[in-house]
């Protein structure tokens, strides 16, 4: 009895030791505190949002989607440039022209990628807004994040609306899943808020930036965006004085050299009043902005290199365009040097990079007009490797001459060709050493000088398709003339006007509707 | 080499027959009053000797035992009825004298599985008594398949389980989905090795398994808690036996070869068809197809890629012990080299185990350390591979290697992935420690206390090695600057586990409790370097870089803390009951969702032992059923915890600068997903189990199955975000079955086991607001196969209806697709008939999910011979062959098969192949029925023949046993499938990828065809 007791005893001795044993091999922390785990690799919102350097870290990630490859890093740069315009006439490439052959689907890559570099920036500028408002910071910069902030909202707000037409207008941070699915706006509403945040950073912006700060919005890109927008809506009064502002700021000049604009030796010149800074690198990723290390150069030259000099499915350019330029000479009586710098073709003396056209093309592509401009000719081989990086030929988004001509057409629709009409395209032509304009020109024919001079000007440059919609003649431009996608084939559907809602998103939210046309 | 083969075989058996001769003689010299029997004592498997086996006579205490020999004489008197021969490690045997003087005995080894004894979660139960549904197997019942990846062994083994190898590549992921998937993220079970819980088996030497246990059901799998749902899979690696030290050598070597390949038009016929379509599109034709034609290129890619390949194994094993202590020691070198060029897989292991008995302490520990290799062709299979009409090598290219030129070969791109394949090096190790250590103490009679520690380490490491190459001015065809890309992940787990078991039988109440406490923690680290530009392709390491284009690192931590407990009582082992339960808390998630209760119960009724029950051919017959809670955690590990985003710079003129944003969203709301899972079956055993059976029937019904959930991605906060929404039901059926034949003599000895199983996959739900999910994306392009919907299974192909080819313009006017589509396009079904052609016209066609799979096993054999045949096969489900886009559809580059020569045109009307086009205007190429083809099959997936040597031949060597084997795997397939081969698992590279992606076949590698030698001596 006693002997078994004794041994009970040990037992008992033998069991709590072993289970004080356990107590720090099982941690001496509370279950809760062992299954607490912070994310050691990012950053919590909860930390930031707090010093004037978290607002200037903030609005620089409102500017990185500008630059990468989803956005005007190569495929907005290749959208807007190529595609879905009557200058140029994309051949058949699987979903990489199919936007340009008007063989697009709402599954397509490009337009998912512009749509969501576009639409990044509203987020990142959403949350700007949102935030640096309470921030305690220098007040005069606060007042200038917010500048920039309002003004890369509504610079993605316009290109959104011009390329799809019919779109969720989002103007707060998206902070819960029970925000997400929104309805699309109507498209006066979407203006309205376009032409207020064009307002509100025209308040805010500086005149000029510190040289390593261009690239930042101005005052005068903003109040060019502000014109422009007007213009797009037909408001003629308020384009004409807005557009007019810029040009009498005497901050901007015109080149010497036409060409200056679209090469990287003369980035951010006197003309230039927006301009997408393309980062030269030999390294980096096919990447968006947020993801480490992604490639900002100028990547869509693949995508317009003349056949032999591209990967890609190419494009030439319609033959109008040679013709129109063909139909003015300079007061010398040569060929608009415009010409030169905006198509290739066989000419006597003609270069492809380095290469001599005549040696270059064969066959019919020796008759076809190639693009020329934002081409980098100066490089030692033709397309080399490594041209998604290489290239920091910046993409000028807006330049004083378009700002002349979009006053031109302003001012000549509220009141006829007055004179300063005449001297807006005048001093465009100028530089290309053309000769003026006749004078005695009624409305019409003035307008229809304007449009063409646009092309001659600004032919390449991206607005084009922009243009044709708010003239309202793309339809019929596209209708009446197969021969803008003869190679390819495909044809404009009315309501193809506007490129496809990306069908990711009319998955996900079923209160969207698809743009008319796509199914 | 065969003719010699045989002599030695037909003199082998001539010395046996000696040997024979010779005890028959010595027996006929024999007489007595007292009969005197002799005989010997061998192992029913290897035939080895077994020494020191008892030996009594039945009644009586009169024994002996065997010699070193195995050979034993015992008189016995006239009266004796029987002897029983009894054997550590061994089942007990009674075999009648009937007059006999020589009465030769095998006795069958003690297998865990297959005998009395199952492994469960944290302890054994007997196999009779079992209340779930667990599938066991012994590893010797699968060592007849060479292997990457021991869960392979599986395949078609255990009904409700499905495995399937990514197509043929050595080192490839292999897929195990047990009764169905029931959620939309990782589906893969949980792996339980020697206790210790991992999620992968992928490291182990498949020669060390002694068992595999599944566990099924709630009931079993209960005890997992919240990472339960996908079913667990229990390993028992091997250990040492008390007696004489076994030193075991084994080999296998053999040649693979691929089973199948496709016919790939010529250089000739390739450019003829590229002319077609050129002419077909209006478009001009490209110099090298026409005018330049060079009929001295004529490349077969494809032959160059796939070639015999090598496969081998080495295995050595030291075991033993006392009745103090035992180990068990091994290690292995495996060598797969892949069918596809530039790809090989190599393994090493060694293995440690060990048991020691101190009193009321119980030591044992199982270490395993490994390494392995793997070096991928991941170029192989790529969309817009080189042409027939390019030479493969051209000596003025850097590297070598020939390339095409977009306008002179007509095709925008088209990369000689061969060549690239050769260039590009890498190489992905995992070196791998896990192992457990135990102690148990016996606290009083009946209680234990048990404390196992467990080590899960390893270390990923990855290297891929691009060099400057050039083949042409083509996308990816060049490399301008060599670059580097290597990162290391070292990641390590400690279980600590602290259960209290206790075991007592009062009476006819049979019971037993487990209580446990245990916290598992998993931290990893990881690095990344991205460098290039290398002064020379021959300098591969960092430092010779001379930009490092990136470098990162992360940390990936999570933590588990559990308690759990089990009670299993039965009265006289004829009606039981079983409940578990686990609490479980996750750092997953957020403080206030992180803990989760996962319950089960479950009953049996063993009604062959009820009184009433008639004795008679039945002598095994129970049901049983559960019904269980079981949880998934598979998330990422910070998706509740939102968090910026530091890579949003942007360069201004004076250079970057550093940019912050916040890119995503994350959902706080999370918690883990349930499923519900019951199951009714019943175990049958008849004619003293020579016939066994088990049946059982399963529904589980997963709730709040996590999805990463689109969203529109106008929010500019990522695509997707993951969100507790669906709801997923499987259901199905499974029998299996086996038929022992086994005379006592050494005669014809076999056993049959047949398995069979249906599971039902559907999506029962997918939240409020939430539209189906598109999943598949098969082609660079994004055509996308598949579609999650409400009433479908997970991830069914979903396309238009192919209803032929346009033969008259009438039939594309009445699609309403003129000036679209053209005579030989696809004519799909205007399903809704409204006239038009459009994404209303979709539907749902086919379903990567089975009707029904089986397996097949014969084991048989025939004094020294022996053989294995596994049958295993699929039928009724569909494959989406997204090969038929690159080799049929695709203009945009890339040779196309022969079935292209038939394809359309006007004087070509009968046919299924559309008319040649490259720019597709019509989009042939979009999802549809053109793709989905049956994908069922029946595989002879091995078929084994052993000799065993002649135990007086292997003594005069010293040896205990000697084997020899001819091994052919996937020797046959039966299948109306084009592609390379049926089984094509999940795809590993860049499209269709996870389980959105089943069914689809992207860039499956073929199967090889294996026939291999092996060699087994045991000393």
């Amino acid at each position: 009895m006693n002997k078994h007791k004794i041994i009970s005893g040990h037992r008992i001795v033998i069991v709590i030791g072993m289970l004080s044993l356990l107590l720090p091999l099982n941690n001496c922390q509370s279950p809760n505190d062992t299954l607490s785990i912070n994310d050691p690799n990012r950053l919590s919102p909860a930390l930031f949002w707090k010093t004037g350097d978290d607002a200037e870290k903030a609005l620089v990630g409102v500017y990185g989607p500008l630059t990468t490859i989803p956005s005007w890093g190569r495929m907005m740069g290749a959208l807007l440039t190529i595609q879905r315009s009557d200058i140029v006439d994309p051949y058949s490439q699987d979903e990489v022209n199919d936007a340009g052959t008007f063989t697009v689907n709402p599954t397509n890559g490009r337009i998912s990628e512009g749509w969501g570099a576009l639409n990044r920036i509203v987020a990142r500028a959403n949350q700007v807004l949102a935030n640096v408002p309470d921030i305690d910071m220098d007040p005069d910069r606060q007042k200038q994040i917010l500048g920039e902030a309002y003004f890369l909202r509504g610079f993605a707000h316009f290109y959104l609306l011009n390329m799809w037409g019919n779109i969720p207008l989002i103007t707060d941070p998206i902070t819960s899943t029970e925000e997400l699915n929104v309805e699309q706006a109507p498209q006066d509403e979407v203006w309205k808020s376009i032409k207020t945040d064009f307002k509100e950073a025209q308040n805010r912006l500086p005149k000029t930036w510190p040289e390593s700060d261009i690239g930042r919005a101005t005052w005068g890109a903003a109040t060019s965006m502000l014109g422009k927008s007007y213009l797009y809506t037909q408001d003629w009064d308020n384009a004409a004085t807005e557009l007019k502002k810029v040009i009498n700021s005497n901050l901007y000049e015109l080149v010497d050299d036409y060409q200056w604009n679209f090469l990287a030796s003369h980035n951010n010149n006197k003309e230039s009043i927006f301009e997408l800074q393309y980062q030269s690198s030999s390294d980096g990723n096919w990447g968006a902005s947020g993801t480490p290390n992604p490639w900002r150069g100028q990547a869509w030259e693949p995508d317009i290199a003349p056949k032999g000099y591209t990967s890609q499915g190419s494009v030439d350019v319609n033959h109008w365009v040679f013709d129109l330029f063909m139909e003015q000479k300079t007061n010398d009586g040569e060929i608009d040097p415009r010409a030169y710098a905006t198509i290739l073709w066989n000419y006597p003396g003609a270069k492809v990079y380095q290469d001599d056209f005549k040696d270059a093309f064969q066959g019919e592509n020796l008759n076809k007009i190639w693009v020329r401009k934002y081409l980098n000719f100066d490089r030692t081989s033709s397309l080399t490797p490594g041209s998604w990086a290489y290239s920091n030929n910046n993409r000028r988004m807006i330049r004083l001459a378009d700002v002349l001509l979009m006053y031109a057409e302003a001012e000549n629709e509220a009141n006829g060709p007055s004179s300063s009409v005449y001297d807006a395209i005048n001093r465009v032509r100028e530089r290309a050493n053309m000769p003026d304009i006749a004078q005695g020109m009624d409305k019409t024919s003035m307008r229809s000088a304007i449009r063409d001079e646009r092309v001659r000007e600004l032919a390449l440059e991206g607005d084009r398709i922009f243009d044709l919609k708010r003239w309202g003649i793309a339809y019929d431009r596209f209708n009446n003339h197969p021969e803008f996608r003869a190679n390819s084939g495909g044809t404009l559907d009315p309501g193809e006007i506007y490129l496809p809602i990306p069908q990711n998103d009319i998955d996900a939210n079923p209160k969207l509707n698809q743009n008319e046309g796509y199914d | 080499m065969a003719g010699i083969m045989n002599n030695y075989i037909r003199r082998i058996i001539k010395g046996q027959f000696v040997v024979l001769l010779l005890l028959i003689l010595a027996a006929s010299g024999l007489h007595a009053q007292q009969i005197t029997v002799k005989g010997k004592v061998t192992d029913n498997k290897t035939k080895e000797a077994l020494p020191g086996v008892n030996i009594i006579v039945k009644g009586t205490v009169k024994g002996t035992s065997a010699n070193s020999e195995g050979n034993y004489s015992l008189t016995v008197p006239s009266s004796a009825d029987s002897l029983v021969f009894t054997y550590i490690g061994y089942q007990t045997k009674i075999v009648p004298i009937s007059g006999r003087s020589e009465i030769n005995v095998t006795l069958s080894a003690q297998v865990l599985s297959t005998g009395e004894i199952v492994v469960v979660g944290y302890g054994t139960q007997k196999k009779t008594n079992v209340t779930g549904a667990i599938g066991s197997i012994s590893g010797d019942e699968v060592d007849n398949i060479s292997t990457s990846d021991p869960v392979s062994l599986l395949q078609g083994k255990v009904p409700g389980v499905r495995v399937e190898n990514g197509g043929g590549q050595p080192g490839g992921d292999v897929t195990v989905v047990i009764r169905g998937t029931g959620t939309f993220g990782n589906d893969q079970p949980l792996y339980v090795i020697d206790g210790n819980i991992t999620n992968s088996m992928s490291f182990l030497n498949p020669d060390d398994i002694e068992s595999m246990e599944v566990l099924k059901d709630a009931s079993a799998a209960a005890i997992y808690g919240n990472r339960a749902s996908n079913g667990v899979i229990l390993i028992t690696t091997k250990k040492g036996q008390a007696g004489k030290t076994k030193v075991n050598f084994s080999t296998n070597i053999g040649v693979q070869n691929a089973s199948k390949t496709y016919d790939f038009l010529n250089a000739r016929q390739y450019a003829n068809y590229r002319n077609l379509a050129n002419d077909n599109d209006g478009q001009p034709r490209a110099p090298a197809n026409s005018t330049d034609f060079d009929p001295s290129i004529n490349t077969d890619w494809q032959d160059l890629q796939i070639n015999p390949a090598p496969i081998q194994r080495y295995n050595l094993s030291v075991s033993g012990g006392n009745d103090k202590s035992s180990y068990y020691l091994s290690g292995q070198y495996f060598d797969q080299e892949g069918l596809v060029v530039d790809e090989e897989y190599q393994r090493y292991n060694l293995r440690a185990n060990s048991t020691f008995k101190l009193g009321k302490f119980d030591l044992e520990e199982s270490l395993s350390a490994s390494r392995s290799i793997n070096n991928p062709n991941t170029y192989f299979g790529r969309e817009r591979g080189a042409l027939p009409t390019i030479p493969v090598y051209d000596k003025n290219n850097d590297g070598g290697f020939a390339g095409i030129e977009p306008a002179y070969h007509g095709v925008a791109r088209g990369i000689n992935w061969y060549g690239l394949a050769l260039l590009n090096e890498n190489r992905y190790t995992t070196d791998q420690i896990v192992g457990s250590v135990n102690g148990k103490i016996e606290i009083f009679d009946g209680l234990e206390y048990k404390l196992n520690l467990g080590l899960d380490y390893s270390v990923y490491h990855s290297y891929n090695y691009t060099p400057t190459f050039f083949f042409s001015t083509s996308q990816e065809a060049f490399n301008d600057v060599a670059d580097l890309n290597e990162g290391e992940t070292r990641t390590t787990g400690t279980l600590i586990e602290n259960t209290l078991h206790y075991n007592k039988s009062i009476g006819n109440h049979n019971i037993d409790l487990l209580g446990g406490y245990t916290q598992q923690l998993s931290k990893g680290r990881s690095l990344f370097t991205q460098a290039t530009d290398f002064p020379t392709n021959d300098l591969r390491v960092i430092s010779a870089a001379n930009t490092i284009v990136s470098s990162s690192g992360e940390e990936q931590d999570y933590a588990l803390t559990s308690v759990l407990g089990r009670i299993n009582y039965n009265f006289k082992e004829k009606y039981l009951l079983g409940a578990t339960i686990r609490y479980d808390g996750s750092s997953r998630f957020t403080k206030e969702n992180r803990w989760g209760t996962f319950p089960s119960i479950s009953a049996g009724w063993r009604i062959s032992n009820e009184s009433f029950f008639p004795e008679g051919i039945v002598n095994e017959l129970k049901i049983r059923g559960s019904y269980g809670e079981l949880g998934s955690q598979n998330v990422g590990n910070y998706v509740t915890i939102s968090g910026l985003n530091i890579y949003t710079d942007y360069y201004f003129a004076g250079g970057v600068q550093p940019g912050t944003a916040l890119t995503t969203l994350a959902n706080p709301n999370i918690v883990w997903e349930t499923t519900k899972s019951t199951d009714i079956g019943a175990d049958i055993g008849l004619m003293d189990d020579k016939i066994t059976f088990t049946l059982d029937y399963f529904d589980k019904l997963s709730d709040g199955v996590l999805t990463n959930l689109p969203i529109p991605t106008y929010a500019g906060v990522g695509s997707s975000i993951v969100k507790n929404a669906a709801s997923i039901k499987n259901t199905g059926f499974e029998f299996s079955g086996t038929y022992h034949y086994r005379p006592d003599n050494n005669g014809l000895q076999f056993s049959v086991t047949a398995n069979f199983s249906t599971t039902r996959n559907n999506v029962e739900a997918l939240g409020e607001g939430v539209s189906p999910i598109t999943g598949g994306s098969f082609t660079q392009q994004t055509l996308t196969a598949t579609r999650t919907a409400v009433g479908h299974p997970i991830a069914s192909f979903y396309g238009f209806v192919v209803e032929g080819l346009y033969q008259n313009q009438d039939q594309i006017d009445a699609d309403g697709r003129s000036g679209v589509a053209q005579l030989g396009d696809f004519n799909y079904k205007d399903l809704n008939g409204d006239g038009k052609i459009n994404s209303d016209d979709k539907t749902f066609i086919g379903s990567y999910v089975p009707d029904f799979r089986y397996g097949l096993n014969l084991n048989a054999s025939f004094k020294q011979f022996d053989m294995q045949l596994f049958v295993q096969g699929v039928q009724g489900n569909e494959i989406w062959n997204a090969k038929k886009f690159q080799f049929i559809l695709d203009g945009s580059g890339g040779n196309k098969i022969t079935k292209m020569l038939d394809a359309w045109t006007p004087d070509n009307r009968d046919t299924n192949i559309p008319r040649p086009t490259i720019i597709d205007p019509a989009n042939n190429s979009r999802a549809s029925t053109f793709y989905v083809e049956d994908g069922s099959y029946l595989r002879v997936k091995s078929l084994q023949i052993g000799y065993t040597i002649p135990a007086s031949l292997t003594n005069m060597l010293s040896m205990s046993n000697a084997k020899i084997y001819l091994r052919g795997q996937n020797l046959l397939t039966l299948t109306k499938y084009s592609g390379y081969d049926p089984e094509i698992g999940r795809n590993s590279g860049t499209k269709a990828t996870g389980l959105f992606g089943a069914g689809i076949d992207v860039e499956a590698q073929p199967h090889a065809r294996i026939f291999s030698v092996g060699v087994d001596l045991s000393f």
